[in-house]
Parts: structure tokens; sequence; C-alpha cells
């Protein structure tokens, strides 16, 4: 098997630089042995035969490329227009002599840089195997690199690998023999002589079972060296399943299942995740929350939960609640659903679920009878106007006297069907995701809003394409349409940007989002012409060995805003921060606290009276497996 | 007729056979013509839907059949790998046959103090299309050329998967034939050179496999090369920056093919669009003369300079289609991170 094309270019450079200083080579060789007392080395015949033929072969490369090059010159003095206005200076005699010299001066350019390239990577690989990457300033890594170079005889980096070899032979026996404090000696002894020795890694982690943390390290080691191997990606999925770091272990998997897809063992150690997570066994849950803007509206929600497990991959999900809405009146909100949540293939999620949202407000207004005839309202006429809007003014017949004071109650309630469909598709073995929703929503972060049954559905699809290692595309599209007693709009909103994974735990973001509105609204709820909000961002998972998970999605940015009738207004700072924490005290039994909290106009549901808007939200809720 | 007595070798001889009804017979019957003799042949018959295990048998060679496929052809090696107990072992694929002498003289370099693997010179056996004609002409001229600086240097880049040998001990070592990529012959081949071991390339010893007559065959045999290759590169490139020459050529090599690749396909149809002229096109011949001389070299002494001439411009469509594969396996395996590794059998 042959790689590589061969023919001209910078391998054949190389083999022919390589052939022709074989001569040279073979008389230094011969000497250097002499000189250092190496007697076996200093009687080996040169093999002249095949130095002869070879360089004799690279001589007459040479001579067909400098035919090629008079041949190919001579056609472009007589067809100078191949080469255009580069002709004029170019033409002529010279020609045949600035093509080769050109030819070869680039060729041996890029031989010599990657060669230098080759140097300095090892130089600087064997700089992190001693540890003398401690030298922090890169100043002194340069001079280090430099001192290295001058000083350090290259032999005394080859010896390495042999004494590591010798230890992992003994370590392979001891092994076999189960005799695991040598065998893990040794292969300790091994990756000390050789920090690339990647079986000793893996050995090691094997080794290292009961402590395994400890394992952890080394088969994070291995992969890092041979991510390929999709049984060092099952190593490490088992470990941190023994961990309880299911998160990590299921990527692990998934990593492995990219590689070996018909690998039994990834089946295992997903099932043994599903059951450890308790995704068998029914729960039962109760949440509450809370929640206050700056336009003083505030809400407080509880409500409880039944999840019945189909499978390991698929679960029913009944729920139910009630949400008290407090601001310029109270109203509240009452919601029950049913929904499926399954994952049939290990790199698609489809959540569905459907139910009927009843928002109820009562609106007491207290008017006085003036002058003119006035046009009492029907108690209870249903408007669901909770801002003042049914109050008329005409009217006939049995009018109180002026000055009466009469009290109104405009009482609002209706069942509306809600429901949301959505599925995440994932590219195994990247990054890479699809993620597409449809949803109808009662909007409910103000009693305004839930008395005018304001109603959004939408579609939304959300896009990740890995586009190098750990790099992102990130794109969104959404298009919803609001409905509210007397109103209606679209809203359109379009995002792109560019993520970036700076370890597996940690992204950075930033993003740039437009949305406008069709038209402006009365209904309550925030509609600008337009709104842009350009943002930096960062999403964090931590994951400690006792299942705790830990999750932070924070951005800062600018937005700008136009009402309708109005310019664009600066740029104004926007921050927002979400964080939710998991904390299992048993198998599927878990305490789950959410915060979340904006100080951004183009992040509310509602609009705002001043050119700020701040909200703060906080839920908790507790997640009890029934066996 | 009398016949004259051979000596025989501690040595296993291992062919890894799916569905090669074929041609086993051919390569069984040069293993039984050998100036040296095997101790033992085993035919691993990875579950062939064909006679693939009749026909070795017949022919009164071991033969063994796992359970299952075992998906590659390291898999099926490493199969009956633990059962070996002589010295050396050789690989040798099932559609190859090996010129009399070939087992002779690896085993005379084998012997040399710290030689855990050798390998031989490969030449297509037959040469009728025009994808066995571009594979002979690359052959010839990398078996003439470039692996003989490297066997001058020490440093063959690959013992070649058809037909190579081993120290027993260095295999069981190496726990055999890795899995982890779709070359597991370059694997082993740089695994022994990070372990200090020697490998080399035996000019006189040769091979004749069957190459991929079609472009079927040919397509999956580039895709699995390209993508071993650089996954090869991937797993073993900390290690062999202490493998001296080795280095620079796997370097040079990845460059060179990289580049090449996106000259053949980017750079010259772009340059013939900008400059509309089909001069431009000369640029995929311009080496031509360069590759002609080791391969005529190499044919004139075989005494094929003519087949040679016939087959040289098949070298050049092979070479433009190998730089489709190889820039995909490039793109897929480093740039997005999708790693290849479906073993399809394709010689």
């Amino acid at each position: 098997m042959t790689v590589g094309l061969p023919g001209a270019g910078i391998g054949g450079l190389f083999y022919l630089i390589s052939a022709l200083a074989m001569p040279f080579h073979a008389v230094a060789r011969k000497i250097g042995a002499r000189s250092r007392l190496k007697n076996d080395e200093a009687d080996r015949a040169i093999p002249w035969t095949l130095i002869a033929r070879q360089v004799a072969i690279a001589a007459g490369i040479l001579l067909a490329l400098w035919i090629t090059g008079w041949i190919l010159a001579r056609l472009l003095v007589a067809n100078p227009e191949v080469l255009g206005r580069a002709q004029a200076t170019a033409a002529g005699e010279k020609l045949p002599n600035v093509l080769r010299a050109a030819a070869v001066i680039v060729s041996l350019i890029t031989l010599g840089i990657v060669l230098v390239a080759v140097q300095i990577a090892r130089l600087v690989i064997g700089f992190n195997r001693r540890s003398l990457n401690r030298v922090t300033e890169p100043v002194a890594k340069i001079a280090a690199t430099l001192l290295f170079v001058m000083i350090v005889p290259r032999a005394a980096a080859q010896s390495t690998d042999s004494v590591a070899v010798r230890h992992l032979a003994v370590a392979d026996s001891a092994f076999d023999a189960e005799d695991t404090a040598t065998a893990r000696r040794e292969y300790e002894a091994a990756l000390e002589a050789n920090p690339g020795a990647t079986r000793a890694m893996y050995q090691l982690g094997q080794l290292a079972k009961r402590s395994p943390q400890k394992a952890e390290s080394y088969f994070r080691m291995y992969v890092r060296n041979e991510p390929n191997d999709a049984w060092g990606w099952i190593a490490l999925g088992n470990v941190l399943s023994q961990q309880k770091k299911f998160g990590g272990a299921m990527e692990a998997f998934d990593r492995a299942h990219a590689i070996a897809p018909d690998a039994a063992e990834i089946a295992q150690g997903r099932a043994k995740i599903a059951a450890a997570r308790g995704r068998t066994a029914p729960s039962v849950e109760i949440f509450s929350g809370g929640s206050r803007d700056s336009e003083e509206n505030g809400s407080a929600r509880v409500g409880g939960a039944f999840n019945i497990p189909l499978s390991d991959r698929a679960s029913v999900r009944l729920a139910g609640g009630k949400r008290w809405l407090s601001g310029f009146f109270d109203a509240t909100v009452t919601e029950g659903s049913i929904g499926i949540l399954a994952r049939p293939i290990p790199t698609f999620r489809i959540e569905a679920s459907g139910g009927v949202a009843r928002p109820h407000s009562t609106v007491s207004v207290t008017d006085t009878i003036p002058a003119e005839t006035p046009t009492p309202v029907e108690p209870g006429n249903g408007n669901g106007n909770g801002n003042g809007k049914g109050r008329g003014r005409g009217g006939s017949g049995g009018a109180p006297p002026v000055g009466t004071i009469i009290q109104t109650e405009s009482v609002s309630a209706a069942n509306l069907f809600v429901g949301s469909i959505r599925g995440v598709a994932r590219k195994s073995g990247t990054r890479s995701l699809i993620d597409l929703r449809g949803t109808r929503t009662l909007l409910d972060a103000t009693p305004v809003l839930a008395a005018n049954r304001v109603i959004r559905s939408e579609v939304a699809g959300r896009g990740d394409l890995e586009i190098v290692r750990r790099v992102k595309l990130r794109g969104a599209a959404r298009a919803g349409r609001y409905t509210a007693t007397g109103d209606e709009n679209t809203r359109t909103a379009l995002l792109g940007g560019l993520a970036v994974n700076a370890t597996d735990a940690i992204e950075v973001s930033g993003v740039f989002q437009r949305l406008a509105f069709s038209h402006a609204t009365t209904s309550g709820y925030f509609a600008p012409q337009a709104a842009q909000l350009a943002e930096a961002a960062t999403y964090s998972e931590f994951e400690w060995p006792s299942g705790l998970l830990l999750i932070v999605d924070a951005g800062a940015g600018a937005q700008r805003i136009q009402e309708f009738g109005a310019a664009m207004s600066k740029w104004e700072p926007s921050y927002r921060a979400f964080a939710s924490l998991d904390v299992p005290f048993r198998p599927a039994s878990a305490i789950h606290l959410e915060l979340d909290s904006y100080d951004a106009r183009i992040g509310s549901d509602a609009p705002s009276l001043s050119s700020s808007w701040r909200s703060f939200s906080f839920s908790a809720s507790l997640r009890l497996a029934l066996r | 007729m009398s016949r004259i007595p051979r000596r025989s070798a501690s040595l296993t001889v291992i062919i890894p056979a799916f569905n090669e009804a074929d041609s086993i017979a051919d390569t069984i019957q040069s293993l039984l013509a050998q100036t040296v003799l095997a101790e033992s042949i085993i035919v691993v018959d990875d579950c062939s839907t064909d006679a693939t295990g009749d026909v070795a048998a017949s022919l009164g060679v071991k033969v063994v059949r796992p359970p299952e496929n075992t998906g590659s052809k390291a898999g099926a090696q490493n199969f009956v790998l633990p059962a070996i107990h002589t010295r050396y072992t050789m690989a040798i694929d099932a559609d190859t046959t090996l010129a009399p002498d070939a087992i002779e003289k690896l085993l005379e370099k084998m012997s040399e103090p710290g030689v855990s693997a050798a390998c031989g010179f490969v030449i297509p056996r037959n040469v009728r299309t025009i994808w066995e004609r571009g594979r002979y002409v690359e052959y010839m001229f990398a078996f003439t050329f470039y692996k003989q600086v490297q066997e001058y240097y020490e440093k063959p880049l690959i013992a070649s998967g058809c037909f190579s040998m081993y120290q027993t001990d260095a295999l069981v070592a190496h726990r055999g034939w890795g899995v982890r990529t779709l070359a597991e012959d370059m694997d082993l081949t740089w695994s022994m050179y990070r372990s200090g071991q020697k490998v080399r390339f035996v000019p006189e010893a040769v091979c004749y496999p069957i190459e991929p007559h079609t472009f079927r065959f040919m397509s999956r045999q580039l895709k699995r090369w390209s993508h071993g290759f650089v996954q090869n590169v991937q797993v073993h490139w900390r290690g062999l920056l202490d493998v001296p020459y080795l280095r620079s050529a796997v370097a040079v090599s990845m460059w060179d093919a990289t580049l090449a690749s996106f000259i053949y396909l980017v750079l010259l149809p772009l340059l013939t669009l900008y400059f509309r002229t089909p001069w431009m096109l000369l640029g995929y011949l311009i080496d031509a003369p360069a590759v002609a001389v080791p391969v005529l070299a190499g044919a004139a002494r075989r005494g094929e300079t003519g087949k040679a001439l016939a087959s040289l411009p098949a070298f050049f469509v092979l070479r433009t289609v190998n730089a489709v594969f190889f820039l995909s396996a490039v793109w897929s395996e480093l740039v997005m991170g999708r790693g290849f590794h479906r073993y399809e059998k394709g010689h």
C-alpha cells in the first residue's frame, strides 16, 4: 500500500534529496560509527549498489524535470497569450530559467517549512513530555527551544521509547498473570518513560476501576490520544456511569457509537444509565415558583405531574397546575396537559403535549355617572378586556341620577387549547443538531395578557452545524401568529451566530438576533416594529460524581428597539442569566431549582413602560420515583 | 523425476479470506511451491458464503471459521493469533501469489538483529483495465524509488498487509493487528517503530496481488486507504515525532497528498477557467517525465518496458481519482471529526 500521490511536489523533492544524500549519509554514518566505536555498524558494508541505483534514478528524474521545464518554457514563449499580461515581463529568452528556478525555489521553501514544522512540533511535544511547559513566558519558551536545538543531542530523545517498551512487556505479563500491583507499577513506569504510551493509559484505567476518578483520568488521556478507538470511549462511558456522571457517560457512548455502531457494550452501557436514571420507574413531581418584574407584575405557581415510563426510551407525563397573576388587576390561569417524551434512537428525541389552559380574571371598576346620559355596562359581558375598554357611555332607559357611583365587574373565563410538539436530532459523534418545534401557548406573564387571552401559535427551528471540531454555526428562525380578543399580529425572528465549545462543559457563543411584528397592539404584549440584539453568551454544564448537575446560561450584549411610528432607539445594554441545579438524592428522585432573570426589553413578552425591563423568576420542584 | 528436499521454517502463514473461492487456490499453491516451506498454513474463512473454506481444505491446509464474521482483515488475522507458536508469522491476502523464493528472501532479512517485520515488492498480477494499469505504474514508481530510499534509511513507510512477515513475539506484544484504523498494516508498522523495533523492505521478495479491476472496487480501496492513512496520522503523530526520517516522510506525504489533491481538483480547473486556455490542463501531466524515469527503470529490470509505457497514462487518471478520496478523507476525519470505520473488502 502506498499513500499520497507520487510525482512532483515536495514529496518528490523530499525523496529526490533523500536519494542524492544517500552516498554522503553512508560515508558519514560509517565514519561516525568508527568514531563512536560502534563496531557492528562500522563493519556493515555500505550498500553501494542500492545507493548507485537510487542516485541514478534521482539524477534521471532531475534531468526529466529540466527537460519538462525547457519544453514548457518553449511552448509558453511560442504562445505568450497563455500568460496574459504577465508574459510582457516574463517572456523572452529568460523564461525557461525563470520557470525552472521558480518551481524549484517554491518547492524547496515549502519542503523546508514542512520539515521545520515537524522539528518544532517534536520539540514542543518533547517539552511537554518533560514538563518543561512550566516555562510559561513565551520569550523564555523560544529561548529554551533554541537552546534545546543547539545543545541537546538528538539521540537523547530516542531512548525513552525502548525503555517504555521494556516496562510495557513486563506490565503485560504481570497483567496476564493477574499480578495487578506489578502491572500497575510497570505501566506507570512505561507511561513515565513515554507519555504517549496509550496502552499503558488504557491498562492503568482498567486497573484503577476501584478508584473511578483515577480511572476516568486515564481513560480521558487515552481517548485524547486514540480518539478513533471505540473501546476507549466505551471504557470512559462505563467509568463515568459508575460515578453517576450520566451526561458525560452518554456523550462517551455516543462517540463510541459513531465509531462502532454494532458494539453490544454501547447498548448495555446506555441501558444501565437509563435504569440508573430511573427512566424505567414512574415518578411524581410537585413544583412551585414565582416571578416579579419591574412593571410590578407578579406571579405565583403551584402544580404537580405524574410521569409514567412506557419503556426506557419513552414516557408519558400528566401535569396540572395553577398560576396566580397580580398587577393592574388579578387573574388566574389553570392548566392541565398530557404529553409524551420519546427517544426512539439515541440521536433523536421527540416531545409532544396537549392540554387546556383556562385564564380567569375579574375586573372591578368604580365609576361615577356624569351629567351626560350614561350607558351602564352589563356585568359579566365577558369581553375579557381588562384594561378598561369595557366601559361604555351610550345607552337608554332607567338611567341612574347624575353622581351615582356604579360598581362594574367584568369577568373573563375561557378554556383554550394549548400544546406543543418538538423534535431534536443530533448528529452522532458531533455537536451538530437541529431542533424543530411548533407551539400554541397562552401568554400569561401578566394579568392583562391572560385576560386578553393572547395566544401565540409559532413554528421555530434552530440548527447547530459543527464546521470544525468544537466550532458550530448557529442559526434559528421563528414565525408566530398572535391572536387576542379583537387583535391579530405576526412576529418573525431570525438569529445567527457562532458557538465554540471551549471545553466539554463550557460553550461560548456570539449571536445576532432580529425580530419584527407586523403591527402595534393594545392587547398587552411587547410588539415593537423591530428589535435587534447582539449578544455574547456562555452555556455551561457541570456534573459531579454525586450526580449533582449545575447548568448556567448567561448572556450580555446590546439591544435596540424601534417602536411603531418611532425611530430605532440607541443601543442599550442587555443582560440575562439562567441557572438550574439538580440535586439527586436517589435514582430518579431529585430536587430541581431554577433561577431566571432578564434585564432586557427584548426578552419580555409584556410591554414596558420604561426604557428598561427587568424580571426575576424562581421555581423549585421535587421529583420522587415511586420505586 | 526426483524432488529436491526443501527446508521448512518456524513460520505460520495466515490467509484471511472472505469469499475468495476464485483466487485462494492460487495463493495456497504458491505457498506450497516456495523454496522454504511454512510449518503451518492457516486459512481464516471469515464466514464466507462461497466455497472458500472447501477450496482451501482440499489443498491440505488448516481452515478455521470464526463463529461470526470478524468485520475486518485485522479481526480475521487476530482470531488465530493466539494459536500460533512458531517464531515467525506471515500474513498474505487470499488473492495474492508469491514468487517462489519470496518467503526465503524475507526470512533472510528477518534473521537480522532487531528486525520485527519485513515486507516485499508488490506488483499487480493482472494489468488489463485502466485501474490495474494505474496501480501498476503507482507500485512500480513507489517500490522502485520511494520505498527503496525509505529502506536505505531503515524506515519503510509500511509493511504491506497483503504480504508481510513478523516476529510472532513482537506481533503478540502489539496485540496483533489493530482495529482502530482502517489501515491495520500501517498501524502495526508505526507501532513497531514507536517501540524501537525495525521493519525492513526486501525488494527481492516479490508478491502478486489481484488489484481492483473496476471503479467500484477501486473506489472502496482508495476510500479505505485514504481514511486509514489519515486515521493513523491522528493516532500516531505524537509518537512518530520520536522516529527519525519517518516523521519527515509522513509529514511530507500528508502535506503533499493534501496539497496535490487540492491542486488537481480545485486549482487547475480554476486556472483553466481564469486564463481560458486548455494549456493549464497540462498541469495534470507536468510530472509525467519525472514519474516515467523510476517506472521505466523498474519495468526494464523485469522486462516489462512495453507494459509500463502502455500503462503510464492510466496512472494520471488514477491519481486524479485518488485525489477525490484523499481530500474527502482529510475533510471528513480532520475537519469534521467524523471517523469512517466500516471495513469494505476491496483487496
